[in-house]
């Protein structure tokens, strides 16, 4: 066996220092051939040369040297770049304990006296290598692991228990604002913590300690200039090598701005974005926790559900960000009158609860307001007046000045609830209710929560109708009366219900409105009289309109223009055989986009018909300035021709005003042969009503005109 | 006569292994010229009665001569190390008068190894 046989892998420069001839011939060929590359020096000094000339892995040095002996050699070369990490091994005669002491006091890694056993050698100088290998990969992993903790912030600390001492890392020190490499007192570092947590922070490591386990805490730390941080500790309680002695050994680090995020990501979860108030679900927690700490029970906590009246109004007539301000503006005024309330006790034990009140808003334009501790439940009357009062005080928007009423619906606790869900939902099933008298104000009553749950029920079931397309369109006809034959309908939405059969528009459209729901279906809608509009033009190509009803939601809330185009490309139709009905409150709303809306549809040939006109914000210059075909004159208004003498004179002036603007008048609700005389000798165009027909199944439609074009062609002669 | 002095063989044969045994009479070869000018320098420092150079010369002898096999070589380079440290310049006499014996009867096995 010769030693090329057990070549080693490991690789290296070695420096072999010594003045004997044949002791380096030995060493050096004997590394040779195992394959490390070998420098040799035959004294110190030329040694000190060598090694700093070249990277060298590994000296092997003898003691006694000219020049300069192995213990000088070793203490210059530790010295040197690079010189801390190369592993020295002493081989030398010199095999005495004050020779081996001052090898290693120098800094020698290993001691081996000669006689030299090459085999020997070659081990160890094949584990002086792997031990420089592990030296290095732990020095790697120090210096990785200290780049991590400095880009992490992560100091730690450790104090043995018993003993007052704490040992830091600078990190500690930079995050304590304390000197770097001096030890901190236990007492010192207390006094470090915020005084509000400090109780805490004790009580979390008197625990860990009696329980010899981990722990973890975060705590607030004063800095420079006032500066507030929030410092996180994690360690454990450990047992150290000497029997019965324990250390406390932690992490600690700034997670201020951790911190931060979180309390950002807990208020958007919990808070109203728009007023910063709290949400519904913060709300119901609040509430919860308001109940469970309640242990008085001569008191009450009430719940008021606010809605303000005609909100949608605003938002359609001032634009959304008046709207916005609006509620922003409510959203103060309601926390300012429970804040400043005199029934509330300034407990303020709960975070949520602003001395024990709270102001939530829930959607849209309902708040929620929970008083705690009213001494007697008669106070929520007051209270509710006041925060009724603060509403309709005048609130500056934009250039104008409005007045809000408000309608508020209230629970009390414990009497109509015994939980947060059930005392909100009955509060806002008040409010629905009181909802019918605008401005008022109803306390739950167990007949609300029926109504409520039979609105609950509704909701679902229209949600379930939008699914499953349980709507459908009824076609009322439009008579011209100058030739008394039918040429349009007016397309009019009804739900079949599958168990109630035929459910009216005045059922469901208020609440689909209110639900959010109403683009849906007026998508739908619009959808079903497109393609029943272009199925008629396909069998009769003679000029018939269908009109269909946009509702002022619907109209500000999508793109109605680009729905009616989508509706019209998927069935192949034309924009000629439609007319558009909006309302006079759809007009208030964002007048421009209105105008350009209302323009467009004229451009591509769908007539535009101001609905039920004189019964809302009636405006002669809107109908002079916005494009529009038709003027339908509201039903309550021909109910009155030839009832009384104004009525009959305001019909007169409409159609007059119709007729200057150059604008097709039609009368709607026209039920007596009167009202259609007096008419047709105003020259009404068209009129629609019970006389002519009521509304009708598409399937019934066509025939039902053939036969009345027929049976009234001789009216036409006459 | 003197017996020749002996080279330890189980040293040698660890020696041997060495480059196929190539590399053992090198070693021996610088062996001989080393200890030859190491003799002299110590009769010189001797004459001086210089026993701090006479210990670094004896110092120096020691390790290669245990690491050849020269086992007596060895020990008596320890004898005289110890010697010339304690200044005693007899001692240090006679033992080099034995270190030039010793050599002169390892010559012979020296030579034998230095074959190849």
């Amino acid at each position: 066996m010769t030693l090329r046989a057990i070549k080693q892998i490991a690789l290296g420069n070695i420096l072999v220092a010594d003045d004997d001839d044949m002791l380096r011939l030995l060493i050096s060929s004997v590394l040779i051939d195992v394959g490390y590359t070998v420098l040799t020096a035959a004294d110190g000094a030329e040694a000190l040369e060598l090694f700093a000339e070249h990277n060298i892995d590994c000296v092997i040095t003898d003691v006694v040297m000219p020049k300069m002996n192995g213990f000088e050699l070793t203490a210059a070369i530790r010295i040197m770049p690079g010189g801390e990490r190369v592993q020295i091994l002493f081989m030398t005669g010199s095999d005495d304990y004050d020779s081996i002491q001052r090898a290693y006091e120098a800094g020698a890694n290993d001691f081996s006296a000669k006689r030299i056993n090459p085999l020997l050698l070659v081990e160890r100088v094949r584990f002086l290598f792997k031990a420089q290998q592990i030296q290095d990969s732990l020095r790697l992993s120090e210096q990785r692991l200290s780049y991590a903790q400095r880009l992490a912030q992560l100091g730690h600390w450790e104090r043995t228990l018993g003993g007052d001492t704490v040992a830091v890392s600078p990190i500690v020190c930079a995050l304590l604002e304390v000197s770097d490499g001096i030890d901190l007192t236990w007492n010192s570092l207390c006094e470090k913590i915020h005084p509000d947590d400090l109780e805490m922070v004790q009580h979390e490591l008197q625990h860990a300690i009696a329980q010899h386990t981990v722990y973890r805490f975060e705590h607030r730390f004063v800095g420079r200039n006032n500066v507030v941080r929030v410092l996180r500790h994690q360690g454990e309680v450990v047992p150290t090598d000497v029997p019965g002695e324990w250390v406390v050994r932690s992490t600690m680090q700034d997670v201020t701005e951790r911190r931060a995020q979180e309390d950002r990501i807990h208020f958007l979860a919990f808070h109203d974005p728009l007023t910063s108030l709290p949400n519904r679900e913060l709300a119901l927690r609040a509430l919860d926790s308001a109940i469970t700490d309640h242990s008085r029970e001569y008191q009450h906590i009430a719940i008021f559900a606010v809605g303000l009246d005609d909100f949608s109004r605003i938002n359609s007539s001032l634009g959304q960000a008046a709207g916005d301000t609006v509620l922003k503006t409510i959203g103060d005024r309601l926390r300012t009158q429970v804040r400043d309330s005199d029934h509330v006790l300034r407990t303020g034990e709960l975070r949520e609860l602003n001395n024990g009140c709270l102001v939530a808003r829930t959607e849209g334009d309902r708040f929620l307001c929970v008083v705690t501790n009213l001494q007697l439940s008669e106070a929520a009357i007051s209270i509710a007046k006041r925060l009724q009062r603060s509403i309709s005080a005048p609130l500056p928007v934009t250039d104008t000045e409005l007045t809000l009423s408000s309608t508020i619906g209230v629970s009390l606790y414990p009497h109509d609830g015994l939980n947060a869900t059930e005392l909100i939902d009955h509060a806002f099933a008040a409010l629905l209710h009181a909802k019918r008298q605008k401005g008022s104000c109803q306390f739950f009553a167990t007949e609300i929560s029926e109504r409520a749950r039979h609105r609950l029920t509704m909701e679902t079931e229209l949600r379930h109708a939008l699914d499953q397309h349980q709507f459908e369109m009824f076609y009322q006809p439009r008579l011209r009366l100058a030739d008394n034959r039918v040429y349009g309908a007016e397309a009019l939405v009804r739900w079949r219900h599958p168990v109630r059969g035929l459910v009216n528009p005045a059922d469901f459209i208020p609440l689909m409105e209110d639900m959010g729901m109403i683009t849906a279906l007026g998508n739908q809608v619009i959808d079903m009289a497109v393609k029943q509009a272009t199925q008629w033009a396909q069998l009769d190509p003679e000029e018939f309109r269908v009109s269909f009803n946009i509702s002022p939601l619907q109209f500000i809330s999508s793109d109605v223009v680009a729905e009616v185009d989508a509706a019209l490309k998927r069935v192949g139709g034309l924009h000629k055989y439609l007319e558009v009905e909006i309302t006079e409150s759809t007009l208030l709303s964002q007048p421009e986009m209105v105008s350009a809306t209302l323009q467009a549809f004229r451009e591509r040939g769908i007539r535009v018909a101001l609905d039920d006109f004189g019964t809302g914000f009636s405006s002669l210059s809107y109908l002079r300035k916005l494009p529009l075909d038709v003027l339908k004159i509201d039903q309550s208004f021909v109910a009155d021709i030839g009832v009384s003498h104004n009525g009959t004179t305001l019909v007169d002036a409409m159609l007059f005003i119709a007729q200057a603007l150059g604008l097709d008048c039609v009368a709607e609700g026209v039920e007596l042969e009167t009202q259609l005389s007096f008419l047709t000798l105003q020259k009404c165009k068209e009129v629609q009503g019970y006389l002519i027909a009521r509304p009708m199944p598409a399937s019934e439609f066509m025939k039902w005109r053939q036969k009345w074009n027929t049976e009234n062609n001789g009216a036409k002669s006459a | 006569m003197a017996i020749d002095a002996q080279l330890d063989e189980s040293q040698l044969a660890t020696l041997r292994l060495l480059r196929n045994g190539q590399l053992l009479g090198n070693l021996i070869r610088t062996y001989r010229t080393q200890t030859q000018q190491q003799l002299l320098k110590l009769r010189q420092a001797l004459d001086v009665e210089d026993t701090a150079n006479i210990a670094t010369i004896a110092h120096s002898m020691k390790s290669a001569s245990f690491t050849l096999g020269a086992t007596q070589m060895g020990q008596l380079s320890t004898t005289l190390e110890s010697a010339a440290m304690q200044c005693d310049v007899t001692q240090c006499r006679k033992v080099i008068m034995a270190l030039q014996e010793n050599y002169d009867t390892l010559l012979p096995a020296l030579a034998r190894e230095e074959r190849p």
